[in-house]
């Protein structure tokens, strides 16, 4: 039963409440205990008190302290509210919203637990839950039009257009007195956003006429231009349409999409190059400072006409000096012919055939000077690239452009570069590190620098070039302030490094680092769902909304997902390696028992090493921060990490498990990404979930059926089932029988499959790795011929550098002896360092 | 995150003033109405408003709920309802779901959800399953 308090304690419960909302939370604590000590079983105050230490980082006690404040007094609203709140500071959003259902049943009038139920539900994507809560506020509060906007995006993200906008054309009717004036942002946008709504439905001729009538009073002028032209294009209006381009254009002659726009409007067919061209030329005409114009043109343009307009591009654009013109270039190199004439149109600017644009003598040594350093830098890159690549004639270039111009750091920069592709990690960082010399206060290169020590796995170099440019006083320094900052290319690069030197425990606790970001992402939009209406800007807030379901489909996530899921793989084949690396036999070949544990004892030591180091640490900042009181400023107490090593990840009980949390959403989100199925076959034909494992084999199979990866894991595959369809349940063991038959029948003998598919794919390196490892499991014998056999794939004229590491760790996995393979690449490659054994 | 701001008061959740003074007048004239006039009668017309805009916002109301059945429900429009009503009529084996769960790694709902689409039968659910779906 609740206790009533008299009117002195009444008073101080309201300032408990006021001292919440004014974040004074010692103060509120400090209040809440005098009521309490008089009346100590008051339900309220115990909620509010524990809701104030929840915020002081007390979630457990907060918690305990809740649960009683429930106990003495089950028919409180505060009670409730305040449960539902505590579980949504843990992130349990169904609890949070049970807990505030109970809270809205006592007090159904209580707006701040309509609206707290309202945003959960958002979060959740519980449409219909938020279509009934924002009915019921808005029946509340029918003045605000942001109610009436809310209740319409809850049905238009259900899916109910018509609904939405009904909602919103219904809200309009009412202000058919006052049209508000043109500077009412909320109603111009919510037009707007009716106006999508209606495209949405594709009828778009309703869209149009729509715009027509509201769009003069729009503030958001860009969005209807596009708008309009776009429906007009689509209604197949062509004339009007090109009018609304043209006047695109006329504001951005730099987009390209409003260029397609307008040849489609104008109907000139992809095949009429001339009339393309003069289109382009016309704009180049208006706008003669552009590039846009200028650059298009080179993608569809062939034979001597490409030669003539990238010749006229590439002197205008190197004159200038302009570092990112590569960059804007290689995507014509797929065209192998296109290639071809850019390198001799190049190739002849150094040897002097640039001239006849120059005015002769009148032109001074040094303009000369720039134009030939930036020619040099040009080839220098051209050569670097994958589809061009002369890595000599690269350097040759380089050094060329340095000699010319010293002081430029984007020079010294493509020679860092060139040193990578020679597979040569230990130069590339070291010239880098001359290229960050150059201007030590830039940012970029400095980050580059960080980045080319990171891929020599040098960690605490490229930690300490990073300190360069963080908050370095923060808790856990540089570190500290690379995760607060949510530096995601960083904490990638490093875990990444970790998990090549195989330290597996820092890796996985980087990869956490960044799933943990990609988290706080998502929890990001929280704040939006009301603020977003309050600012009325809903467009870009739907938007956002359909951008947070899809979130882990972005690179960075992808990237960190299969490398946690390789860390947990290796992790799981070789539990040792929770103990730090494991030094490998001599040559990386078969250690007898005795030595593992030799090893084992050592990593162990090493392990407990760093741990004392780090506690140590730890322990100094402890007396560092009693000395000066070392709180955030905004008065939030940040908490040390208790493992930062990440020794308790790499403990885990089930590696395959969690693995699997990173690679789900990937499998899921982006299922159409080869290497995502591949790693997903080996972590669920480890956990023998035969179905699962199918379904990624299948998946695999529709994206590349010539993927060698998969060619090897069919192979597995069909040996396991092989050995096991009578343990099977029946209805698994028939559906695998018929599903897995189309992909390699059971007839099909798999030495002979495996030999042809070898035969049929001898060009390619990749694929002549997996057709010897399928050998080898399905004839341990052949190993010999294996690796002799992988030692000849060195001679194959397309092996690239990255093939021949893969190969290094094929033999490590094989148990084979390392030192043959690795000192002839080494011969093939002699400006690399990745294949010196030590 | 935003503080959340528990229901002991309601003060804090006042939005912002609208920017002009006739809508300044109308929201403040509303707020302090309909929070208890609307709710408890429940959208039937009110007499004796003096603003005619006001009016209009009640009418709206009214026309909405009419739409949506009282009390602000969901309204379901009529094709969700069919879908419904065709799910119902699918027999869904307790058993069914928790061995293709557990032989597919997947939770119950998703269990359910595929075999619900293939009307409940186990072989077929699994195929649908692996079938890439792109």
């Amino acid at each position: 039963m609740p206790q009533p308090l008299n009117s002195k304690d009444q008073s101080l419960f309201r300032q408990v409440v006021r001292n919440f909302e004014q974040k004074q939370y010692k103060k509120g604590i400090k209040s809440a205990d005098q009521v309490l000590r008089k009346n100590p079983k008051h339900g309220d105050t115990q909620a509010m008190k524990a809701l104030i230490m929840s915020h002081l980082g007390q979630l457990e006690e907060a918690f305990v302290l809740a649960k009683e404040a429930l106990r003495n007094d089950m028919k409180s609203h505060i009670c409730w509210h305040v449960y539902g709140l505590l579980y949504r500071q843990e992130k349990n959003f169904d609890e949070a919203i049970k807990a505030y259902r109970f809270a809205l049943r006592l007090d159904p009038e209580s707006q701040p637990i309509q609206r707290d139920l309202a945003l959960l539900q958002m979060q959740m994507r519980d449409f219909q839950g938020y279509i009934q809560s924002r009915s019921s506020m808005l029946q509340a509060r029918p003045g605000l039009r942001q109610n009436w906007t809310a209740l319409a995006i809850a049905h238009h993200l259900s899916g109910d257009l018509e609904e939405a906008e009904k909602v919103l054309t219904t809200y309009e009717d009412t202000l058919k007195d006052g049209v508000p004036p043109v500077a009412d942002m909320e109603h111009s946008e919510a037009c707007l956003y009716k106006n999508t709504i209606i495209a949405e439905t594709g009828n778009l001729e309703r869209a149009l006429e729509h715009l027509e009538k509201i769009g003069y009073r729009c503030t958001d002028v860009l969005a209807v231009m596009e708008l309009k032209a776009d429906y007009l294009l689509r209604l197949g209006r062509k004339s009007e349409a090109e009018e609304a381009y043209t006047a695109l254009l006329e504001r951005n002659p730099e987009n390209s999409v409003y260029y397609n726009g307008l040849i489609q409007a104008k109907e000139i067919p992809e095949t009429d190059h001339k009339a393309l061209k003069a289109l382009y030329d016309e704009w180049v005409k208006k706008n003669p400072r552009g590039d846009a114009a200028r650059r298009i043109p080179l993608d569809f343009l062939e034979g001597e006409d490409f030669k003539q307009a990238v010749d006229t591009y590439l002197q205008r654009m190197l004159k200038k000096g302009v570092p990112s013109l590569f960059a804007n270039i290689k995507f014509l190199y797929s065209n192998s012919a296109k290639r071809d004439v850019v390198q001799s149109l190049v190739e002849g600017y150094v040897s002097g055939k640039a001239g006849s644009q120059a005015n002769g003598s009148a032109e001074g040594k040094e303009d000369n000077n720039e134009f030939l350093a930036s020619t040099y830098y040009f080839l220098a890159l051209h050569y670097t690239y994958e589809l061009s690549q002369n890595l000599t004639k690269a350097m040759e270039n380089v050094d060329k452009a340095i000699e010319l111009s010293p002081k430029a750091v984007e020079y010294q920069l493509a020679k860092a570069r060139i040193w990578k592709h020679h597979g040569n990690p230990v130069k590339a960082a070291d010239e880098m590190e001359k290229a960050r010399l150059l201007d030590e206060k830039d940012r970029y290169i400095n980050t580059k620098a960080a980045k080319y020590r990171l891929r020599n796995n040098e960690n605490e170099k490229g930690l300490d070039l990073m300190s360069k440019f963080t908050r370095n006083e923060t808790v856990g320094g540089t570190l500290g302030d690379l995760h607060e900052m949510q530096c995601v290319w960083f904490l990638t690069e490093d875990a990444e490094a970790f998990l090549r030197q195989k330290k597996l425990g820092l890796a996985l606790k980087r990869f956490h680092s960044v799933f943990n970001i990609f988290e706080t992402w998502q929890e990001d939009q929280f704040d939006f769902h009301s603020f977003s209406l309050r600012k009325g800007m809903v467009r870009a807030y739907v938007d956002m909304v359909r951008w947070e379901d899809r979130l882990r489909e972005h690179p960075f996530y992808t990237r960190i997902a299969l490398g946690a899921t390789k860390a947990y793989l290796l992790l799981n084949d070789q539990p040792d390696l929770a103990h730090g690396p494991i030094a490998n036999g001599p040559n990386g070949t078969e250690v007898s028992e005795e030595d593992r544990k030799k090893a084992l004892k050592k990593a162990k030591k090493e392990q407990q090493r760093l741990e004392k180091i780090e506690s140590d640490k730890r322990e100094a900042r402890k007396a560092a921060a009693a000395n000066a009181k070392s709180q955030s400023v905004d008065g939030e107490v940040k908490k040390e990490d208790a493992d930062p090593l990440g020794n308790t990840l790499v403990q885990t009980k089930d590696a395959l498990k969690d693995a699997l949390k990173f690679l789900a959403p990937l499998l899921e989100l982006n299922a159409q990404n080869i290497e995502a199925q591949c790693l997903g076959f080996e972590v669920y034909i480890r956990q023998n979930k035969y179905l699962p494992a199918l379904k990624c084999l299948t998946a695999a199979n529709a994206i590349d059926p010539s993927n060698p990866t998969l060619h090897l894991q069919l192979l597995q595959f069909r040996k396991k089932i092989d050995g096991l369809t009578d343990s099977l349940p029946a209805q698994t063991g028939e559906v695998i029988g018929t599903e897995f038959e189309k992909l390699l029948p059971k007839s099909q003998n798999l030495e002979e499959w495996n030999e042809s598919f070898l035969s049929a794919n001898k060009d390619s390196v990749a694929h002549i790795q997996a057709a010897l490892s399928g050998r080898q499991l399905l004839n341990p014998d052949s190993k010999a011929q294996c690796e002799k056999d992988l030692l000849a794939s060195l001679d194959s004229p397309a092996v690239t550098i990255e093939e021949a590491v893969a190969a290094l760790e094929l033999l490590s996995k094989w148990g084979s002896e390392q030192t043959a393979y690795a000192e002839k690449a080494s011969k093939k490659w002699p400006e690399s360092s990745v294949f010196q054994l030590n | 995150m935003s503080d959340p701001i528990p229901s002991a008061t309601e003060a804090a959740d006042q939005p912002p003033l609208p920017a002009n003074a006739e809508d300044r007048k109308a929201a403040a004239a509303l707020s302090s109405l309909n929070t208890t006039e609307l709710a408890s009668s429940n959208g039937s017309p009110a007499k004796g408003r003096s603003n005619a805009e006001q009016e209009a916002l009640d009418k709206a109301m009214s026309r909405l709920e009419i739409a949506a059945g009282q009390g602000g429900a969901p309204k379901k429009s009529s094709q969700p309802l069919k879908e419904a009503e065709v799910k119902k009529t699918v027999k869904i084996v307790a058993a069914d779901v928790s061995f293709l769960a557990e032989q597919l790694d997947v939770h119950k709902s998703k269990a359910t959800e595929l075999l619900r689409a293939q009307e409940g039968d186990v072989t077929r659910a699994m195929k649908a399953f692996i079938t890439p779906s792109f």
